[in-house]
């Protein structure tokens, strides 16, 4: 018989993480909890729907698991917020590994690896952490609580990843290198030196070619028709 | 035209000999996207003026840019 889970969040991470934990977990989707401000209907997905303020007294601590699924507004201050709410009403949280990943590495509570990331040997993941598909984690690396590893980013061997911080997409942080808490790393970023808390990184986005699609099609011989 | 012939000559790699003949881009194997804006940016350095999207569009054999080089440096 499978673990009944309750799912905090009814948005589009919500529904990314109610596909992985339906399609190939030990545990049962039983209803989704939102704050109460914006609970305007009674279900989400076909399960109940209800105010955080009564998950208490309506799914027992001593029953129910939860897992916490919003994106990473304010440095992923919402998902910690939340996580050490449940954490402090006494729930246990679930996690989830897509079996496509295989390896020798350990996670905590409510954190989740999904299909396609790519976890080498001896890393370790705290409380908390989402990984993307696509993203590579390198031996005995740490990631700790709370933070997102978007799909493609890269972390090398031996680095740590500080509390909160975000790692975006393809963005590259190098060997033995340790980030702060708090950090934004942003899409395409590339740190190979240790950097401390709160430091926000942004790639210098491509500049557009000087001529559009149309007149690109027409000079270059390998995309004329 | 003999400093046109020059750039087409070093962009391309090709003697001048070469440049005085027409050919196109199918004719130059190292005449691909990124050649040909280096091609465009050295015109620009060398003759002062801007070239337009369509008419970079149009310079895809040596007439063409003959003839629309020409016209920049009428106007």
């Amino acid at each position: 018989m499978k673990k009944e889970l309750i799912i905090f969040g009814a948005g589009k991470i919500a529904e990314v993480i109610t596909y992985f934990f339906e399609r190939d977990s030990e545990y049962q989707i039983v209803a989704y909890v939102i704050d109460d401000v914006y609970v305007n209907q009674d279900t989400y997905l076909g399960k109940p729907l209800i105010k955080l303020s009564e998950v208490v007294e309506r799914y027992a601590p001593s029953r129910y698991t939860i897992f916490v699924a919003t994106g990473y507004q304010g440095m992923n201050q919402l998902r910690s917020s939340k996580y050490d709410y449940f954490k402090e009403n006494g729930y246990s949280c679930a996690s989830y590994i897509s079996p496509l990943v295989k390896g020798n590495f350990t996670i905590g509570e409510n954190t989740i690896i999904m299909d396609g990331a790519m976890i080498q040997p001896c890393a370790t993941f705290r409380n908390n952490v989402f990984v993307w598909g696509g993203a590579m984690v390198g031996h005995h690396a740490v990631v700790e609580d709370h933070c997102w590893l978007t799909g493609g980013c890269l972390v090398g061997g031996v680095t740590r990843i500080g509390k909160n911080t975000f790692v975006g997409l393809g963005a590259i942080v190098g060997h033995e290198v340790i980030v702060g808490e708090k950090c934004m790393l942003g899409a395409a970023t590339l740190t190979i030196k240790s950097i401390g808390d709160g430091v926000v990184l942004i790639a210098v986005p491509t500049e557009p070619h000087r001529l559009n699609s149309e007149q690109f099609i027409r000079m270059s011989s390998c995309f004329r028709t | 035209m003999d400093k046109l012939n020059q750039i087409l000559a070093d962009t391309f790699k090709i003697t001048i000999e070469n440049t005085l003949e027409n050919a196109s881009m199918d004719d130059i194997s190292n005449w691909d996207s990124l050649t040909h804006m280096s091609l465009i940016v050295a015109i620009e350095d060398e003759f002062g003026f801007e070239i337009s999207g369509d008419d970079i569009a149009e310079m895809i054999t040596f007439d063409a840019i003959r003839s629309i080089v020409t016209k920049y440096r009428n106007q």
